[in-house]
């Protein structure tokens, strides 16, 4: 697979914050429309579109992109196919007609950063500090480094520290219903 | 089980207890689901880049969709105590009227909206604090054209030893603003007002926020004449620490000082004098910019304002 030289896609790799926000000023309402027209609200359109950007990002990096039409028809199909995934989980939830053009290994895909979405969400829901010394360790920094740099007083404390804020977040994303579903 | 999965994960394992634990999890369907699971959250979380680009996008959100809400405690939480607490509330406020008969304030509020958990739920980015610039690198505009840098004969930040600490001229009006995009970042407050170059190179900075929120910034510099500066950027950066672990700063501009020779003073030391303005609309908070040497992370230079 090659990559098409479309800048968008460039953009997103490159993570150039100007090409991304005309991204998001060209595509994102008819994906707002798209999700609050079956049933969802404009934060799940927001999830939505960041979920099918991020997996677009992912399959650049790999060099995975084949564009044999536009970038907003890609990225719309994608959105489609992530709000397809996500009324499976919700009946409540109206699904557009999934998309036949997508490629079947976008479906692993989505369904990894679902899962990924979760993590980062509960990430969120930590305090500061824990978010900082989370990142530090599963960045795979040395324990003696990760304790210089959040200023604790030797290696047990911040094991300490690690395990308390890895078992909160290990908690609060099992504890999510959305986890069982994404685990079935 | 936690702590095997975490040594194998951060390639703490020996090349035979690796082997050993990667057998154990053919055996142990639990074990695998476990190990599946930790090096998803590893994989996911440890990816600098990809973070990166996450909070990119949070940040270009806002605009688009609007700022998320507030994310409170697990449901679970909120589930159970929140009922229990407006029953108090209900229960104490009914106390009181029966107890006062002919009173006419009754509480009947009963806004379980204090009910959170001990965060906010907000990323650490701080998002709604971002100017509405790119964090491309820019070419600093100044007032002369700029001049091609020869590289070669650039001194390199690691020429230059570190020095003692002196004085700097980082003032900032001091901030009593308890919101959290005011808040200091630790790291950064504890480079601010130190010199961090050689004691033969001078250089001073000094960040204005006009009403307009139109950023004016100024760097003066002065240098052995036998020198020229090497090629300089200064990073803007929020007051966050998750801006500032992933380098993501809000805007990035490339100094280029060497169109910018004021002159000489009496030692005999070239001076260099750059005003730069970042056209942009910076939201109310606390920013900090960081001066380094072009390739190099080390700070030559650190302030703030606001």
């Amino acid at each position: 697979m090659e990559v098409h030289h479309n800048r968008y896609l460039v953009a997103l790799k490159a993570g150039d914050r100007v090409i991304l926000q005309q991204i998001y000023a060209e595509f994102s309402p008819a994906i707002i429309q798209l999700v609050t027209n079956n049933g969802g609200s404009r934060d799940d359109a927001r999830d939505v579109f960041q979920s099918a950007l991020v997996v677009l990002y992912e399959r650049i990096r790999k060099g995975e992109v084949f564009l044999d039409s536009s970038f907003g028809n890609l990225l719309q199909s994608i959105c489609q196919k992530i709000w397809s995934f996500r009324k499976r989980s919700d009946s409540t939830l109206k699904a557009p007609v999934s998309p036949d053009d997508l490629s079947d290994d976008y479906e692993e895909d989505i369904n990894k950063e679902e899962k990924n979405q979760l993590f980062r969400k509960h990430l969120k829901l930590l305090g500061n500090k824990c978010q900082m010394l989370l990142a530090f360790f599963f960045a795979g920094h040395d324990m003696d480094i990760i304790c210089e740099q959040m200023g604790y007083e030797g290696i047990d404390q911040t094991i300490k520290h690690k395990e308390s804020c890895k078992n909160k977040l290990v908690a609060h994303i099992k504890g999510d219903p959305q986890f069982a579903v994404l685990a079935a | 089980m936690q702590q095997q999965i975490e040594r194998y994960l951060r390639g703490e394992m020996s090349a035979s207890e690796s082997a050993a634990f990667k057998a154990q999890t053919l055996k142990d369907p639990a074990l695998a689901a476990e190990l599946a699971f930790q090096e998803q959250l590893f994989r996911e979380l440890g990816d600098a880049p990809k973070q990166q680009f996450v909070a990119l996008t949070d940040t270009i959100a806002d605009a688009y969709f609007g700022a998320p809400p507030a994310v409170s405690a697990p449901t679970a939480f909120r589930k159970y105590i929140t009922p229990v607490v407006a029953l108090i509330f209900i229960g104490g406020a009914l106390g009181w009227y029966f107890s006062q008969k002919k009173s006419d304030h009754l509480l009947s509020k009963t806004s379980n909206s204090t009910i959170e958990g001990n965060n906010t739920g907000s990323v650490v980015t701080a998002p709604s604090n971002l100017p509405d610039a790119d964090t491309k690198t820019e070419q600093n505009a100044g007032t002369k054209p700029e001049q091609a840098v020869d590289n070669a004969a650039q001194p390199t930040a690691k020429d230059l030893p570190k020095t003692s600490a002196s004085k700097d001229n980082q003032s900032v009006a001091t901030n009593t603003d308890n919101r959290p995009e005011f808040q200091p970042n630790a790291h950064w407050e504890t480079l601010i007002g130190k010199k961090l170059v050689a004691a033969e190179y001078d250089i001073r900075a000094n960040a204005k926020m006009a009403k307009s929120r139109e950023l004016t910034f100024k760097v003066n510099m002065k240098w052995p004449e036998v020198e020229t500066p090497a090629p300089m950027v200064v990073a803007f950066y929020s007051n966050s620490d998750q801006d500032r672990i992933s380098q993501t700063p809000l805007k990035r501009v490339t100094l280029n000082l060497l169109s910018q020779v004021a002159g000489q003073d009496q030692s005999g030391k070239k001076t260099y004098s750059l005003d730069y303005t970042a056209g942009v609309n910076w939201k109310p908070g606390l920013y900090y910019y960081v001066i380094s040497f072009e390739n190099d992370e080390k700070p030559i230079l650190v302030g703030k304002f606001q």
